[in-house]
């Protein structure tokens, strides 16, 4: 078993996690989903690391670590004490059909990076269709949830796949684009969580389909 | 004469563990609740137990709850004929290829069904209905991770099919594998009627699938169906482990390649049960109208790893 076959089985597992963000109706399982998610993702920047050599990649596996498997889940797990909403109950489209256009998008971006020609040397070809697929599953995510939570969640899991992209691809970005692109997500994050709250403050519920009714 | 004493061998460890298999779950979930439990050869004492009663059988039953024990275990033993455990020379792998695997199982299937209706107890009824929707939701997945590995090893043969896949080695199409295993995984979970779909460890609950079609059965009818239900389990496992750590099962049929073989395939199969404990302990019950969805996740994996395969 050679180490770009490790490298897309762990990378595998990330978008079988992104997948399953999908079946989730509760937040606490998706949080605990996403948290499962990012550590593969460290697992997997760590294997490019061994097989590449370079120290940049091992403190951003750090980093991926501490940010997202430990603080990002812990600062949502508070926040849905703190708005003490617990369920998904209505996404725009059911969690059957969310499934089964999952199923669709990961076979599209499959089928659309056979035609891509990467030059130069690449680490695992096939985590290229995979992060492809985990960006798309991203958007949908945001798209298709009615509540905050989730469609913040949607924006982490579409950063986990941008992250999974290039460091699979090119052998990470430059250190100082990296160390940048962690505490964009992190304050993100942290921002979307205050703005959380404050939406739930004045509506009672953090539904951002209510947000529409914000009209003169 | 070798290959068939080595295909009754493999039956006989089959049929044997699985009540140890049973126990052994077990055993890990209470460990990891901090329980006192039951020995890890219980499984033997209840079956030894239930044999030496006797039968007691509802008044409205008709001769459909006097066959279908045996049916179900006839098929579930016959299934188990069919599958290399730890050599390729199988007892009646000439008569029947995966596909028959799966649907002799789904045989087996139905007659419990069957009898969960015949007694004439609404339970039972209920049971039946929900076991024939969970079985149908699983079988479309199930299928398609089995396309996956026969088109990976073209051929349905199920010996030929581990023979091959021990001869490449560890997969050589990794995200095809997880794909499949992962849904292997939710697959038999939910035909075992384990933790997220059904509870096996009670009697009384109004959601039960499995315990309420044979909650009437009693005595001998009883312990064939428990020994059954542990045996597809013990099954699933079996597939799962030669299919996703194919080492150890040689085609050689020499004294210490099979003492080597049975080895192995003990801890492959005791390795693959820890994960179904760890689910058990660690989700609730799914809402039963939460199920579709979860056969509709294994499905979609399923589907992504064949078409994985093809492009």
């Amino acid at each position: 078993m050679s180490i770009s076959e490790v490298i897309e089985l762990v990378s595998a597992f990330v978008l079988i996690f992104a997948i399953m963000q999908i079946f989730s109706d509760r937040l606490y399982f998706s949080v605990k989903t996403y948290a499962v998610q990012s550590f593969f993702l460290t697992l997997s920047i760590s294997t490019i690391a061994v097989y590449s050599g370079f120290a940049d990649l091992y403190i951003t596996a750090l980093l991926t670590f501490i940010i997202k498997v430990v603080l990002i889940p812990f600062l949502l797990f508070k926040l849905i004490d703190k708005i003490g909403i617990k369920r998904e109950i209505e996404p725009f489209i059911n969690i059957n059909y969310s499934l089964l256009i999952t199923g669709v998008l990961v076979l599209f971006s499959f089928f659309l990076t056979q035609k891509v020609h990467i030059s130069g040397e690449v680490v695992a070809r096939e985590v290229f269709p995979i992060s492809i697929a985990i960006i798309l599953i991203g958007i949908f995510i945001m798209i298709s949830r009615k509540k905050a939570i989730t469609q913040i969640l949607g924006f982490l899991t579409l950063e986990n796949g941008i992250m999974l992209a290039g460091t699979s691809i090119t052998k990470g970005m430059p250190f100082i684009v990296e160390i940048g692109i962690f505490f964009d997500v992190f304050v993100g994050a942290l921002m979307a969580g205050i703005m959380i709250y404050q939406i739930r403050t004045s509506f009672q519920d953090i539904d951002t389909d209510k947000l529409s009714s914000l009209k003169e | 004469m070798e290959n068939l004493t080595i295909g009754l061998i493999q039956f006989f460890i089959l049929v044997a563990i699985s009540p140890l298999i049973k126990g052994f779950i077990h055993k890990v979930k209470c460990y990891l609740r901090g329980q006192k439990c039951a020995s890890i050869w219980q499984g033997y004492r209840d079956i030894y137990k239930l044999l030496k009663k006797e039968i007691v059988l509802s008044s409205d039953a008709s001769w459909i709850s006097k066959v279908a024990p045996y049916i179900v275990l006839i098929s579930t033993l016959i299934t188990a004929s069919f599958l290399p455990v730890f050599n390729s020379h199988t007892l009646l792998s000439f008569t029947g290829d995966i596909i028959a695997f799966v649907y002799v199982l789904a045989l087996g299937t139905f007659f419990l069904a069957l009898y969960g209706m015949d007694q004439g107890s609404a339970f039972g009824g209920l049971g039946s209905s929900r076991e024939m929707t969970i079985a149908a939701l699983a079988e479309p997945a199930l299928m398609m991770v089995i396309f996956t590995f026969a088109l990976q090893t073209g051929t349905t043969n199920i010996s030929e099919i581990f023979a091959k896949i021990h001869q490449a080695g560890f997969s050589q199409f990794p995200i095809s594998s997880v794909f499949a295993l992962m849904a292997l995984l939710i697959i038999a979970l939910a035909e075992n009627g384990r933790m997220p779909v059904d509870n096996p460890e009670t009697h009384l609950e109004l959601t039960m699938v499995h315990e309420a079609m044979i909650l009437e059965a009693s005595g001998r009818d009883l312990a064939l169906f428990e020994i059954s239900s542990w045996i597809k389990l013990t099954l699933f496992l079996t597939l799962a482990s030669n299919i996703f750590v194919p080492f150890g099962l040689y085609n050689e049929t020499t004294f210490v390649s099979v003492i080597l073989g049975i080895v192995f395939f003990l801890i492959k199969i005791f390795l693959f049960a820890i994960p179904i404990a760890l689910v058990e302990i660690s989700m609730a019950k799914l809402r039963f109208f939460r199920v579709p969805d979860l056969m509709t996740f294994g499905f979609v994996l399923a589907l992504i790893s064949l078409v994985v395969y093809y492009l």
